[in-house]
């Protein structure tokens, strides 16, 4: 039912133009880039939100794909190695500003893309930002390396070994980060309606 | 059935996620689902939040997408110019050709001949060129043409860019030299040996380096220095110390011949107009003597330019107005300054329209700029702001003009400027905007 995370329908890249952009081919680099730019662009927006830093951190995240590129030896998916720079740019981008801001404030339209659909009536669309309220709520209350390997693993859909590869970490730490992330958050799902006196 | 408790069911409804649960599990947590309230709520709201979290981001206009693609590339070609994974083989054989060399220099006991090979591109000295796959003078006068760009390797495998419009000399002595009198070098620098070091020298700067790559750009009296990898040293000309620029740093030299009674150094010749390098160096030189003194006002004319752009850059339209006014004033020859070269001048102008024109631009007034843009290109033609400011014309049509007025000066880009420093993007976008 859920909506299908955009990396599983990336498709890889043939491994020959990744060694041509690995060797400095700027034909073959401008191709994997155009290839793989509306994921990183939606990558960073899921991690970001919406954000004025958008653009520039894209561009980043852009620059770091072909410099890196000679260091990719293929032990994952393309895809999930371009994902694993998102985070280091995001992350980066966090420390260097002080702030942890996971998820931003979704506008209608943001919304009306996520339920996939344009126009949809005003009721769903209430819902919708009721219970996107509520899990930033409890995203929120998660440290933000336990919220960053839930994101990564809820949301994105990656699995715990890619998750653990993307930021650096070892696949128990990972474990650990989203057990107690995945308690966290429903305690704090469930907090949120006692607190607004909601019925079930 | 009774063992499966609301703690599993989170554990499920987070797995389902990112992957699919087994029948068993599944039938569980439906099972648990349709007995307790408050898991089916929080399935509920985790699968709609879910949902709304995995929203696209906003759609992206594809000349935007097109600039920030080459933009990337652009910015990351510095580390790639090492060719990527051949650059351990690439080292490993200038390595072998080094040891080959020494053999072969301790057998002969006779240095060989230094040599700089045009590796693309043309160069000019007085009316000779030099094309692709020769060897360029050394110690003469060079020149770039306005409309092309030459890239030349050394022996030492160090690659020196020169782009359009600009003026240099290449020579070797413990190390290769170049003298840089008016545009842009970008070197990478092979690891020098022994005492040997790379230098690039302007009238306001000495720079050199043991191994790495920077670009030194030298305008009306103005040497800038970026450093891409590594570290360089610089020092002002006549400088006792030297200062360390590391990667990603950048700095800006200013003649220091605007002091009062300051000693305007000879090498301050370099600021002759693109015709006159082709004449002799002798010819050269004698000119350069006569028109010393009138270049050290001239540098402080081009400073209160400098003082414009700062100001711009600080985002203080009205004072930088005021400046580039009184800048204007003191070219015309208020002030009992208006001396210094023609070209000095005229370049020094050009700087000026561009400085007024990306005033109008912070004032985001976007079709007055675009047509001082193109009022710079055409009064300057052959100058190397004149290419600039018809591409920045060209930019600025794209986002706040028509597409036909775009695609107009794109294509006037490109028939006049086929090799120009933006030439690749302004292919791209006119290729992304074309119907």
């Amino acid at each position: 039912m859920g909506m299908r995370p955009v990396h599983r329908a990336m498709h890889e890249p043939p491994s020959g133009l990744i060694e041509l952009a690995a060797q400095g081919d700027r034909g073959a680099q401008q191709s994997l880039l155009e290839g793989h730019y509306d994921f990183v662009r939606h990558m960073l927006y899921r991690l970001l939100g919406p954000s004025p830093d958008l653009e520039d951190l894209q561009q980043t995240v852009l620059m770091r794909v072909v410099t890196s590129l000679p260091r990719f030896r293929g032990g994952s998916r393309f895809s999930t190695w371009i994902g694993g720079i998102c985070v280091h740019v995001v992350k980066d981008h966090f420390r260097r500003r002080k702030v942890r801001q996971v998820v931003g404030v979704l506008e209608d339209s943001d919304l009306e893309r996520g339920i996939g659909q344009e126009s949809v009536d005003p009721e769903r669309l209430a819902d919708a930002r009721g219970q996107l309220a509520k899990v930033q709520t409890a995203l929120a209350s998660l440290s933000s390396k336990q919220s960053l390997v839930f994101i990564l693993h809820v949301v994105e859909g990656y699995s715990v070994d890619e998750v653990a590869a993307m930021t650096n970490a070892a696949r128990s730490t990972t474990r650990m980060r989203l057990y107690y992330g995945r308690k966290a958050f429903f305690k704090a799902l469930r907090s949120s309606d006692r607190v607004k006196g909601e019925t079930p | 059935m009774s063992a499966y408790k609301c703690k599993h069911a989170q554990r499920d409804m987070v797995a389902s996620q990112s992957a699919k649960l087994d029948s068993a599990q599944q039938s569980d947590l439906t099972e648990h689902l349709k007995a307790c309230a408050s898991c089916r709520d929080d399935a509920s709201v985790l699968q709609g939040g879910l949902d709304a979290l995995r929203h696209q981001a906003p759609p992206v206009d594809p000349i935007v997408k097109q600039r920030q693609i080459l933009n990337a590339l652009d910015k990351a070609r510095p580390s790639n110019r090492g060719l990527g994974l051949l650059r351990p083989a690439l080292l490993g054989a200038g390595a072998l050709a080094a040891a080959f060399l020494m053999v072969f220099m301790w057998s002969s006991q006779a240095p060989p001949p230094a040599v700089a090979q045009l590796l693309s591109g043309q160069v000019q000295q007085a009316q000779k060129k030099f094309q692709q796959g020769e060897n360029a003078p050394l110690g003469q006068a060079l020149a770039v043409a306005p409309s092309g760009r030459a890239e030349l390797q050394l022996d030492d495998d160090s690659r020196v860019l020169v782009t359009a419009n600009s003026e240099f000399k290449l020579s070797e002595k413990h190390g290769w030299r170049v003298d840089l009198a008016l545009g842009s070098v970008t070197c990478s620098v092979t690891p020098q040996s022994g005492q040997s070091k790379f230098r690039v020298m302007t009238p306001e700067l000495e720079l050199q380096v043991v191994g790495t790559r920077f670009t030194v750009e030298r305008t009306v009296g103005l040497t800038t220095v970026k450093v891409e990898q590594g570290l360089v040293q610089i020092r002002t000309k006549n400088g006792k110390s030297w200062a360390p620029l590391g990667a990603g740093e950048t700095r800006e030299v200013r003649p220091v011949a605007q002091k009062a009674n300051a000693q305007v150094p000879p090498s301050e010749i370099t600021e002759t107009p693109p015709q006159q390098v082709e004449a002799s160096t002798d010819k050269v030189k004698t000119k350069t003597k006569t028109k010393t003194k009138a270049k050290a006002s001239a540098s402080n004319k081009k400073n209160i330019a400098r003082r414009v752009r700062d100001k711009l850059s600080q985002g203080k339209v009205g004072e930088a107005r005021v400046a580039i006014a009184e800048s204007r004033r003191l070219m015309s020859g208020g002030g009992g300054t208006g001396t210094g070269t023609p070209s000095g001048r005229w370049a020094a102008l050009a700087e000026l329209d561009l400085l007024e024109a990306e005033a109008d631009l912070a004032e985001k007034q976007y079709k007055k700029a675009i047509a001082r843009y193109l009022e710079v290109h055409r009064r300057y033609r052959s100058s190397i702001q004149s290419e600039t400011a018809l591409f920045a014309a060209a930019q600025l049509a794209i986002d706040h003009s028509s597409r036909r007025q775009a695609l107009d000066l794109l294509d006037r880009y490109l028939s006049l400027y086929p090799n120009g420093r933006f030439a690749v993007e302004a292919r791209a976008l006119y290729q992304a905007m074309k119907p």
